[in-house]
């Protein structure tokens, strides 16, 4: 049946199934004073492309979140960050070479990630990674690029220091039609 | 120059028992031995200001 549909129209679930846009994939909600948060099987091959949204939550330190795939990999990560301050300094570039996360992966002291990650689930892919990061003064957008030959289905988010509390994690798919 | 998180300082806000590491819904405080490692990864940090914005 093609889009978009007519008053009458009987939908398969194929129908649905390619309808749908983001498909909430997991909600988590954080605990109290963690310093990470690990969410697994956020990634399979229904999905190529995901959304990650953390809001709701209080942080004790106003500054920058980080994320990665998993712990075992120290190297692989690649990202740059560029920002401009709120009285409109800057713009400022920060790079990662070569790390075990990206750094800049969203931030403050009512923490957010707001985050698209390409490919996580794709061995054969290079993983891409476009976030928002604000904290402080620093208002900027992170992208970010990890080319590790692995498939993943987890994920952490954890802060450069000092912990944060409640919230919720949700992760989206977008929908592969 | 800027003013930055001493050991001492940092056992004082988290101490040992406090902080927690979350799998899922499992939330775990870190053994001695892990928080003893994430205190010492924040020496020498940047103290945020912590101030809201106007």
């Amino acid at each position: 049946m093609a889009f978009p549909y007519s008053s009458g129209d009987v939908l398969t679930a194929a129908d649905l199934n390619k309808s749908s846009g983001l498909v909430l994939v997991k909600s988590q909600t954080v605990g109290s004073a963690v310093s990470s948060v690990t969410v697994t099987d956020a990634f399979s091959s229904t999905f190529d492309a995901y959304r990650i949204i953390y809001t709701g939550g209080t942080g004790t330190n106003d500054v920058p979140y980080r994320f990665r795939f998993d712990a075992s990999h120290t190297v692989g990560y690649f990202y740059a960050l560029t920002y401009s301050t709120y009285t409109g300094a800057g713009p400022v570039a920060i790079g990662g070479n070569n790390l075990g996360y990206i750094n800049y992966s969203g931030g403050g002291l009512k923490p957010v990630v707001d985050m698209t990650v390409l490919d996580p689930y794709s061995a054969s892919s290079t993983k891409e990674i476009t976030t928002r990061c604000r904290y402080a003064t620093v208002y900027g957008m992170t992208i970010g690029h990890v080319p590790i030959s692995s498939s993943f289905t987890d994920f952490q988010i954890y802060t450069v220091s000092g912990t944060f509390t409640g919230g919720t994690i949700r992760v989206y798919g977008y929908n592969n039609g | 120059m800027a003013d930055v998180y001493t050991r001492d300082e940092l056992v004082a806000l988290y101490p040992d028992g406090t902080v927690s590491v979350q799998v899922d819904d499992e939330v775990t405080p870190m053994t001695t031995d892990e928080w003893s490692a994430w205190i010492d990864a924040q020496v020498g940090i940047e103290k945020p200001a912590n101030d809201e914005l106007p």
